[in-house]
């Protein structure tokens, strides 16, 4: 068997991280994909506000059921692609530590959004859902790289 | 060095496996463009490694498009893994000797 020498076996490995980081940008969601997600939710939020709430309960939910559905979608094969996502993450790789800092900030960003709604302020779903969509589509691609640990690079 | 994979030596395919290292599933064509092949090329490396159990092949259609995607195996990533450690220990093993080689200053 052939033994590469240091050199060669350094280069090898700069070459293994190399490649790993390009399929996780491959697996990066496109741009119209995160505008509809955005204009999603700031739609399931907004429609608390405008519409009577025996009509509005059942517009956000089937709004926050298109948004968990295009969720589930990448989860397939066909799916991924169909999202126009060439590489389907590998989401083991995602460590658990993350996983748990990701859902403690979920939960005070619900929690967060409960109480802004006790206050009673007027059009209060309506500015957390714009607000929230402006930061989904500036900030949404950094996060879910952040999350799959996807490093730099187009 | 008994991790290191005579299959992964070659750069080519060292290049698609660790491609597909980061991956659960990827588009032929993505894995195509990125590691700079022909369709056929990349064909032929395939069926090397689908032979030793490395990658597996699904094909398919999107729409009305047709689809082949790979995927890294359990075989497949146990082998990169194996052989990115004796890669590492190839290193680790030059620098010790370069350090102890070093002369006293």
């Amino acid at each position: 068997m052939t033994r590469p020498d240091p050199d060669e076996a350094a280069a090898a490995m700069r070459e293994l991280q190399r490649r790993q980081g390009q399929a996780g940008r491959g697996a990066r969601m496109p741009r119209w994909l995160w505008i509809v997600v955005a204009v999603l939710f700031a739609a399931a939020l907004a429609q608390r506000d405008f519409l009577p709430r025996d009509v509005s309960s059942w517009v956000g939910l089937a709004l926050v059921a298109v948004l968990l559905l295009l969720s589930l979608t990448s989860y397939s094969r066909r799916g991924s692609s169909l999202l126009g996502q060439a590489v389907q993450p590998l989401r083991a790789l995602v460590p658990v530590r993350r996983r748990l800092q990701i859902m403690g900030g979920m939960l005070v960003l619900i929690i967060g959004f409960v109480l802004l709604t006790r206050l009673d302020l007027p059009y209060v779903s309506t500015a957390v859902g714009v607000v929230g969509a402006v930061l989904i589509v500036a900030f949404g691609p950094r996060f879910r790289d952040w999350t799959l640990g996807v490093r730099g690079g187009p | 060095m008994s991790g290191l994979d005579q299959l992964l030596l070659d750069p080519t395919r060292l290049a698609i496996v660790s491609l597909l290292s980061g991956a659960k599933w990827a588009e032929f064509g993505f894995v195509r463009d990125t590691v700079a092949l022909s369709d056929s090329a990349l064909s032929k490396q395939v069926t090397t490694l689908a032979k030793q159990d490395y990658v597996e092949v699904r094909k398919g259609y999107v729409g009305k498009r047709p689809r082949t995607w790979l995927n890294l195996t359990a075989t497949g990533r146990a082998a990169l893994a194996a052989h990115a450690e004796a890669l590492q220990d190839i290193v680790a093993s030059a620098r010790a000797d370069g350090a102890a080689h070093r002369p006293e200053e």
